[in-house]
């Protein structure tokens, strides 16, 4: 916005130049420096356009991340990780090795919503123990 | 520089709170794990007594070609001549999160207004896996701390200070300040007012660089195209994603100088190619600016007409934003990584919960540290099934290890387990290696354990390697000139108007 339009918008028509600054300084104003002036119905252009792009972006995510299959093979990744870091040293695991070879069964015969049903609970499993 | 007004002093209490509660939880600094790294190379440099070439702290004895940009251990290198290195690397680690706070507030309040500021403080506070990658990603973190000050110098036209922020953020990381020079590329691309000034930065700073530039170029096929995680590893923060995105179609009706964000927000989406890990956490830097600038406006649009009690209102607005978002963070994740990445509460709520995992510096990893420095000498190499504490044990003795972390650059040739004087391996490990093997531990005398490892010393003398330090090809005590001489450059821009 130019110096006039932000005097106009002040409500201040003849300042003397050197008030300029010190009026800027003292109002909270400062917003109104620089940038092209965009209407009230550019704004609500921006707000819609924004929307609709963030829209868009999660229920992309959602629709790509969303399937049994992925959630099964991001579980087993957890899993694994749990297995490495976790001491299971005289510790019973065979409920949970059980769990886990059920569930690649599963996914061996793609009912995916069984075999992420089964590592979730292996997942579980192994976080009691 | 203008005056604070009310808007500053949110701003402001806002670092001043997150801060403070960091402080608190200093226990969990430095965090894990990128900054054993950093600190077990300001260590080689400080032993090899300036910038080396090769790494000969990791991957002993045939190390590998060094190529991570020197700055950042430079600092730490000078921070260790009067601090230890374990403290070293907290301050490092504490301090990337205030100070990107503070230089993104910086840019904000000249370049925009002051009411942007502080909601651009405010957005970029409440992810709290930002706040995490500040404390992790420290190479990177501190570009980000740098990139809001390069774009505020381009804006201001203040060549000699953009040159140098420029050329340090190129020193700094060997990919992020790249996504900087994109930005501004196109910025200057759209507004030709800051044609010239981008040009020249870009000129002067990579010239700067070149002799660095051309390490890399020589020795790019060391390099590894892994790419870490997939794209679809995401953490979305909606509140300063749905702002963002208002905030980005903004910039484009608004022009000039609100290009800028615009711009760098796109840029930085070539993270998502190699890095979609952290490319969920580093753009929040890029979102909060534009974040804040959508919600200024809004803000504005709606009350500037009311007169009389306008600024009144927008004040309240403000906070009640303020309080909302630090307590309010709802999160799109697919993430399931099953470690402290899954919290989801803003930065503040966090930090003043103290849900944190604690740092790996603890009383087993200092009597490891012991250990080997009471059972090895200085050039002798040892080897540990965790690299990473392998580090913080180079950082904190000295020693030389036989694995390294940083796997984007491989050594050549990797030196067998058994040529190491000390062999260090945790209790999985040994009982799985014992069964697979029972004459392992022949050769192997015990020397000491903690809680999760045990150490051996090599008996055999004839096979056991040693580590040795290459030529400097830029003294440490020169580099500490240049970098004071960068910040006394800094000083002289700003003070003098040049």
């Amino acid at each position: 916005m130019e110096r006039e339009d932000i005097l106009k918008e002040m409500g201040i028509k003849e300042p003397q130049k050197e008030d300029i600054e010190s009026i800027l300084e003292n109002e909270n104003v400062d917003y109104l420096v620089g940038g092209k002036k965009i209407s009230k119905r550019k704004l609500l252009l921006a707000i819609i356009a924004g929307t609709l792009i963030f829209v868009l972006l999660i229920s992309t995510f959602y629709f790509l991340t969303n399937s049994p299959e992925r959630e099964y093979r991001d579980k087993v990744r957890t899993f694994k990780k749990m297995i490495q870091e976790k001491n299971l040293e005289g510790k019973d695991v065979s409920n949970v090795v059980e769990l886990s070879r059920k569930a690649e069964i599963a996914y061996r015969n793609e009912d995916y919503n069984l075999a992420l049903e089964l590592i979730k609970r292996a997942v579980e499993e192994l976080r009691r123990l | 520089m203008k005056k604070l007004n009310r808007y500053d002093l949110l701003a402001l209490g806002i670092i001043v709170v997150s801060t403070l509660l960091s402080l608190k939880r200093l226990n969990i600094f430095p965090v894990f794990v990128d900054i054993f790294y950093h600190m077990s190379t300001a260590k080689g440099f400080d032993m090899a007594g300036g910038v080396v070439l090769h790494d000969f702290w990791e991957f002993a004895p045939l190390g590998r070609t060094h190529l991570y940009p020197p700055l950042l251990h430079v600092i730490m290198a000078f921070m260790y001549e009067f601090l230890p290195m374990v403290t070293v690397g907290k301050i490092i680690s504490f301090i990337m999160f205030p100070l990107v706070q503070l230089s993104v507030f910086f840019y904000t309040r000249e370049i925009f207004d002051r009411k942007t500021a502080f909601y651009v403080v405010l957005l970029i506070t409440i992810p709290f896996n930002f706040y995490r990658s500040q404390a992790l990603t420290n190479a990177t973190s501190l570009v980000l701390v740098l990139t809001p000050l390069i774009f505020w110098a381009v804006e201001k036209n203040k060549l000699l200070s953009s040159v140098i922020l420029m050329s340090l953020a190129l020193y700094t990381h060997i990919s992020m300040p790249h996504i900087v020079g994109a930005a501004l590329i196109i910025y200057a691309v759209l507004n030709k007012d800051k044609r010239k000034m981008v040009m020249k930065t870009l000129a002067f700073s990579y010239l700067l660089f070149l002799p660095w530039m051309i390490h890399i170029l020589i020795n790019y096929g060391e390099m590894t195209s892994e790419t870490f995680g997939t794209i679809l590893q995401s953490e979305i923060h909606l509140i300063p994603m749905f702002f963002g995105f208002i905030g980005l179609v903004y910039c484009f009706l608004k022009k000039k100088h609100y290009y800028l964000p615009a711009m760098y927000f796109l840029s930085m989406i070539v993270i998502l190619y190699k890095y979609p890990m952290r490319f969920w956490a580093h753009i929040a830097l890029g979102i909060s600016i534009l974040g804040g600038i959508s919600l200024s406006e809004i803000e504005n649009s709606i009350l500037r007409n009311q007169k009389r009690y306008g600024l009144r209102i927008g004040f309240v607005v403000a906070i009640l934003f303020l309080i909302g978002f630090n307590l309010f963070d709802p999160v799109f994740s697919t993430t399931p990584l099953g470690n402290e990445f899954e919290n989801k509460n803003p930065t503040i709520l966090t930090l003043a919960k103290g849900n944190i995992a604690p740092s790996l510096i603890t009383q087993e990893t200092m009597d490891l540290c012991r250990i080997v420095e009471s059972n090895i000498e200085p050039d002798d190499i040892f080897f540990i099934t965790n690299p990473t504490i392998g580090c913080l044990i180079t950082s904190v003795t000295g020693r030389s290890q036989m694995q390294g972390m940083w796997h984007e650059v491989q050594p050549d040739l990797k030196t067998p387990p058994s040529a190491a004087k000390l062999f260090i391996a945790d209790t999985n490990f040994l009982n799985e290696a014992k069964k697979r093997n029972p004459d392992f531990l022949r050769n192997l005398t015990y020397v000491g354990r903690t809680e999760r490892y045990i150490v051996f010393l090599q008996e055999n003398k004839f096979i056991t390697a040693k580590s040795k330090i290459p030529n400097t090809v830029f003294p440490k005590i020169l580099a500490y000139i240049l970098l004071f001489l960068s910040f006394v450059g800094l000083i002289i821009d700003h003070r003098f108007k040049l």
